[in-house]
């Protein structure tokens, strides 16, 4: 076996166009993102700023410190972890204190991607795992709102984003007495219809001008960001497309039987996670299934979920579990909806003749 | 009697060393577990006393006595330690025999599980002056601040609890408000991030008291002057005479039994249920 | 009926075996009801560790002594019985001791019949070795199991309660991290403990490997 020098192959048309790598994708997925953090940035001033930098230097510093643990060649470069960091960063509330955000970067990243064996092999989205860690960790600031366009958002910081390690946040009520004299409901506006059964109007739940996690309030931008990303086609459109119609419809026949206790469909479409959830959470690679059945399935799924947590859940917001469920369910439902390959007997058939024989 | 035969295993010894040995390692085993118990079980009946009297005492400040009753729509009796299952109000009285107050057990569904608290109901200013969770499962870090916020605990501290002119019911409903919001008197200010267990709290009290308290204003007079001796029991007095039985400690038998049995995962289920249908009264009244 | 005789002289490694090479937790992964039910103070799992080991030296001591005696086909039965025994006499002297601690194990303690760990030890070593050997072994495999359960325990009381055998920590206003004290913390430290564990082993049996020269470059 000797390799053989310089052997080149000229070949007509057809040519194979050469796939996109890896860190391109990723890559165009982080420009993907940065709108949606810019525009977090403007809502929510230095605090939302801080918390993305953190987010993104533990995940990194987490990824390469266990390669180099492990001996093996740092795979920091393939841009998937900075996706993660931005994603859980932009999924936590703009107060949420920065040690406690390290904390759950630091979990999603070695429990949900490294003991996996990494890229490509995690079985959940890891922002969504240490989202989850920390939404059972740190319940209460993580649901701790604090007002968007706060004046002196882009000079100081929200009290409790600067608590220090191991300690309870520290209390934002002054902060808040100073910044939004007239009162501040400290809700978003899924926690608002579900306990108060107040509706926010539908312009600012597009443009995002409302409390949430520091990077899901602008359904209108995430969309827009996903649009780029479909049209480049480095992510997977159907998946997006299935889960925003099946919470529609479902949402939808909710209202249509009993207006007066269920969110009409377009709230339900543009509140809360479902927008960023849907465009770049549920389209994680990895984490989703394969085959070209399997992705509607998954997207249904995930839709189903969303809608019954929300509605008849103890929690406002279901899209992080709905996802990580889907994320769980996704090589089962690979597995079940493979295609008949071209050729072969299907299982009726198989079925049939197995009888006849 | 003849053992069938088996050609393909070693030679089987007779049944009746079979039993014999089981039965000889069950006697030494029941005669094991009889005299444990029986060394135990003044321990184990003082360790509950002990339990019942302290929360009783922390809910009726300055009560040092106290009396079980049952009060229901038959009427006001004492009960004994030993049917201590079958009390539902505890009187407790002060050094002199004056009545400080009374502790009812309420409870309703939590967050996670069955909260079940005491408080203490002072007829003379008609609300509550103590208040104690006895049992609740609820999230650690949040619904678990029932059990020790200041903020929340001072609630309990003169919540108003008077009845309507009637006397069927609270002139005004106990009601949970949000964190700040606290009003009036019969309010219960809530815990932030911890709204479930905060109105679970106030609707135990509210139905317990609903229901109790018309009860209790008819027998009043003879709670304030007929400590019934039978029950009646100092706290630094002296020992009960015969050791109470507690429904809790099972005969020793019976609680083998139940040690064996959790072998067989249907028991185990069934024992579940059967802790869960014991729940107090009140759950099942919660419901209603 | 003839018991083997092929009993090793009682050494130092029969002790050590349960604490660290066959730890019943780490390696055997047997016990684990308890280990993730009631570890989440340090008192509750040495509470819990301590409980265990005696009902696994009396258990031991007894199915050791009477092997020869017990017949093989009720073995099973007799073995419940003595264990279900041991358990009642546990189970009673935790009750009359502090009903905090009993209330705090709850239903815990019974299911301490059911610790795969005691039975396994009871079927696969005292009925076959001699009561030395046996008491020896269970010394060691109860110290094992409460070391295991103590450090899934002290993790999370350090973290889910900021205290250490209900010592404060970090001073009033630390943060719960309410996940440890809930049972999903019990999955997440004990699998921490297990990953710790293993790299240990691997990185031994490597080494030795390498001392063999089996890995020569």
């Amino acid at each position: 076996m000797k390799a053989s020098p310089q052997h080149i192959e000229l070949r007509s048309s057809p040519h194979y166009r050469a796939p996109d790598t890896v860190d391109v994708i990723m890559r165009n997925v982080v420009y993907a993102l940065l709108p949606v953090c810019v525009f977090a940035v403007y809502l929510f001033g230095l605090s939302a700023l801080a918390l993305l930098v953190v987010c993104v230097a533990v995940c990194v510093g987490t990824e390469h410190l266990f390669c180099v643990w492990a001996g093996k060649r740092s795979t920091v470069g393939d841009w998937s972890v900075v996706i993660t960091g931005l994603l859980l960063a932009l999924t936590l509330p703009p107060a949420f204190p920065l040690w406690m955000a390290a904390v759950s970067a630091f979990f999603g990243v070695a429990v949900g991607k490294i003991f996996f064996g990494g890229l490509g092999y995690n079985v959940m989205n890891p922002a969504l795992v240490g989202r989850a860690f920390a939404q059972a960790a740190f319940t209460l600031p993580m649901t701790t709102w604090s007002p968007p366009r706060a004046p002196g958002r882009f000079t100081e910081f929200i009290p409790s984003t600067l608590t220090r390690p191991f300690m309870e946040p520290v209390s934002i009520d002054q902060w808040l007495d100073r910044v939004v004299p007239d009162g501040f409901a400290g809700a978003t506006p899924l926690a608002l219809m579900k306990f108060a059964q107040t509706p926010t109007d539908l312009m600012p739940l597009m443009v995002g001008t409302i409390p949430g996690c520091a990077g899901e309030t602008s359904a209108l931008l995430i969309f827009i960001c996903g649009l780029y990303l479909i049209f480049r086609k480095m992510m997977d459109g159907r998946i997006t497309f299935s889960i925003l119609l099946t919470a529609f419809l479902l949402s939808g026949l909710f209202y249509w039987v009993n207006p007066d206790v269920y969110p009409d469909p377009l709230f339900t479409l543009f509140s809360g996670g479902l927008m960023l959830g849907a465009v770049f959470m549920a389209t994680d690679m990895v984490a989703s299934p394969e085959t070209r059945l399997g992705v509607w399935v998954y997207g249904i799924l995930i839709g189903v979920l969303v809608v019954i947590i929300r509605l008849f859940g103890g929690l406002p917001e279901g899209v992080m579990y709905a996802i990580l469920l889907g994320n769980a369910a996704s090589p089962l439902i690979s597995r079940v909806t493979q295609p008949r390959i071209y050729g072969a007997a299907g299982k009726k058939r198989k079925k049939k003749e197995n009888n006849a024989s | 009697m003849s053992v069938e035969p088996t050609s393909h295993t070693p030679p089987m010894p007779s049944s009746g060393r079979l039993i014999l040995t089981l039965a000889i390692i069950a006697m030494l085993s029941g005669f094991t577990v009889v005299l444990v118990y029986q060394v135990t079980l003044d321990p184990i009946a003082r360790n509950h006393r002990e339990a019942l009297e302290k929360a009783i005492f922390e809910v009726l400040p300055g009560a040092t006595a106290r009396v079980n009753y049952r009060l229901d729509d038959g009427g006001l009796r004492p009960v004994s330690d030993r049917d201590l299952d079958e009390a539902n109000m505890f009187a407790g009285y002060d050094k002199e025999g004056r009545l400080v107050g009374v502790a009812f057990e309420a409870a309703a569904r939590g967050y996670a599980d069955i909260i079940r608290v005491l408080y203490g109901y002072s007829p003379e200013r008609e609300c509550v002056i103590g208040y104690t969770v006895l049992q609740s499962a609820e999230t650690p870090g949040l619904g678990d601040k029932i059990e020790t916020d200041p903020n929340f605990l001072a609630n309990f501290d003169g919540l108003d609890m008077r009845l309507n002119v009637e006397q069927t019911g609270l002139k005004h409903d106990i009601e949970a408000v949000k964190p700040g919001a606290k009003a009036e008197p019969w309010q219960i200010e809530g815990i932030a991030g911890a709204t479930v267990s905060s109105v679970a709290v106030a609707r135990a009290l509210r139905e317990n008291a609903n229901r109790m308290l018309p009860l209790l204003i008819r027998h009043l007079d003879e709670l304030k002057k007929n400590p019934s001796p039978t029950s009646f029991r100092r706290m630094e007095g002296e020992a009960p005479a015969e050791p109470d039985a507690y429904t809790d400690c099972l005969t020793p038998c019976s609680r083998l039994g139940r040690t064996l049995a959790l072998h067989s995962l249907e028991t185990v289920v069934g024992i579940v249920e059967g802790e869960a249908s014991a729940e107090p009264d009140e759950a099942k009244g919660e419901i209603v | 009926m003839p018991a083997p005789k092929h009993d090793a002289p009682v050494s130092l490694d029969t002790l050590k075996a349960g604490v660290w090479k066959e730890n019943p937790v780490f390696i055997m992964l047997l016990g684990l009801c308890p280990a993730l039910a009631v570890s989440n103070t340090a008192v509750n799992s040495l509470a819990m560790g301590l409980a265990s080991t005696f009902v696994l030296l009396g258990a031991s001591f007894l199915i050791s002594l009477f092997r020869n005696v017990i017949p093989k086909q009720v073995r099973i039965a007799s073995y419940i019985i003595i264990i279900a025994t041991f358990v009642t006499v546990v189970d009673y002297t935790i009750h009359a001791l502090s009903l905090e601690l009993y209330n705090a194990l709850g239903a815990f303690i019974q299911l301490i019949v059911v610790n795969c760990m005691i039975l396994g030890r009871c079927e696969a070593y005292a009925s076959k070795h001699r009561v030395s050997t046996t008491m020896v072994n269970a010394v060691g495999m109860g110290a094992g199991f409460t070391l295991a359960l103590f450090l899934v325990g002290s993790i999370r009381e350090i973290l889910g309660f900021g205290t250490f055998f209900g010592i404060p920590l970090f001073g009033p206003d630390f943060q719960v991290w309410a996940v440890f004290i809930l049972p999903p913390g019990g999955f997440i430290v004990l699998s921490l403990w297990l990953v710790l564990f293993a790299a240990i082993q691997r990185k031994r049996d490597r080494m030795a490997a390498g001392k063999e020269g089996a890995y020569g470059s």
